[in-house]
């Protein structure tokens, strides 16, 4: 099975339902793991296939459906043992406070509005936290601190990351979205395949020497260059103190 | 005509709207959806038929709508309406309901007068 982020949309408009798939396509567009989205027009056939197979991340609810109120919907699937994160939708804070009792990640107010939803997205929904991969498990999510990542290496549809504490998570991405995504000085990419944190490099001759003897390609071409921003770093590392180990450079 | 020219010529705030979706990608693909719909046709048979209890509930989900939207003053004459329909209005409702399936009449036909097609 591979790791993706379930997210289900129940709403009996099927306008709503579009606009939140719509506004969940665009804000996963640049993040870099996968994501499934399931609309539901009615409560019931949610329920039971939560009762069948408690596989959603994220449940999106709309408060008034058909035969019950979303706050009961929430109930009734947190008692069955739903654990992950409901935000609610409603044009109608009647129901804010009660939303508290059922543990919601959110709770967004109609007209819909894509920047309030991105917010709920980063705060609450995702648990998205300042530097760190989201490494999803078959029934739990792992964030892995950038402090903690030795390299990450590109394997056909996977990347494996590479931790200091030897072990290695995988995430169904490619290694151009990852580096994207991590904004720290500390990564360089070295190679097609790979994408350093520098912080770990013991030394460097023709590839990097890891801290744990392991070794990290580098792409013949761009030696020079990487040499030279290898150099930057340990300058600024010792400027900064930021810098375990400085060998054989 | 662009679609800030489309939300003038009914009277809505186009800039507001914007600045609550972030792209004009977006409200397009909002608005096909919209009109490929025609909820108001439904709320209109509901009353007609004196069926109050699903014409609640689509004047509910059509409030959502159309406020998402930026259809301003269609979203307040549904919030009327719905109100009306909950206090079990009917002659009222009726009055309402013109006045909203003309409203929207407008909207829709500038719609699609601005993608080139007339409704037929």
């Amino acid at each position: 099975m591979k790791d993706v982020f379930e997210i289900a949309v129940c709403d009996d408009s099927s306008f709503d339902r579009f606009v939140i798939a719509e506004m969940i396509d665009c804000y996963f567009k640049d993040k870099s793991f996968l994501y499934h989205v399931t609309e539901y027009c009615n409560e019931i056939t949610l329920i039971d296939d939560i009762e069948e197979s408690n596989r959603y991340d994220i449940i999106f609810l709309d408060i008034y459906l058909n035969s019950l109120l979303g706050i009961e919907v929430a109930k009734k699937l947190r008692s069955g043992g739903y654990n992950g994160r409901i935000v609610f939708l409603t044009a109608s804070d009647k129901y804010a406070v009660e939303s508290y009792d059922v543990d919601a990640a959110g709770y967004l107010l109609k007209p819909h509005n894509y920047e309030k939803f991105c917010n709920v997205m980063d705060r609450g929904l995702i648990g998205r936290r300042k530097n760190t991969i989201i490494v999803k498990k078959r029934s739990s999510v792992e964030y892995i601190s950038y402090d903690n990542i030795r390299y990450i290496e590109s394997s056909n549809t996977k990347c494996l990351i590479h931790c200091s504490d030897g072990k290695v998570h995988t995430i169904y991405t490619r290694l151009d979205l990852l580096e994207n995504d991590i904004d720290d000085k500390r990564f360089l990419r070295c190679h097609r395949s790979f994408l350093v944190n520098l912080y770990y490099v013991r030394s460097m001759n023709e590839n990097f020497v890891m801290d744990n003897d392991e070794i990290v390609l580098i792409k013949k071409k761009s030696i020079k260059d990487i040499r030279r921003m290898y150099l930057e770093y340990n300058s600024n590392a010792v400027l900064t103190g930021d810098l375990a180990e400085i060998v054989g450079v | 005509m662009e679609l800030r020219d489309f939300y003038n010529a009914i009277g809505e705030n186009y800039d507001l709207l914007l600045s609550r979706l972030l792209s004009s990608d977006r409200i397009e693909k909002y608005l096909t959806i919209f009109f490929s719909e025609n909820n108001i046709e439904d709320l209109k048979n509901q009353i007609i038929n004196i069926d109050f209890q699903s014409a609640i509930n689509t004047a509910h989900t059509l409030k959502g709508v159309t406020s998402t939207l930026g259809f301003d003053r269609l979203a307040s004459d549904i919030c009327v309406i719905h109100g009306v329909l909950k206090n079990n209005e009917t002659e009222k409702a009726g009055i309402l309901c013109q006045k909203i399936v003309e409203e929207y009449a407008h909207i829709y036909n500038l719609w699609f007068s601005m993608h080139g097609k007339v409704r037929a």
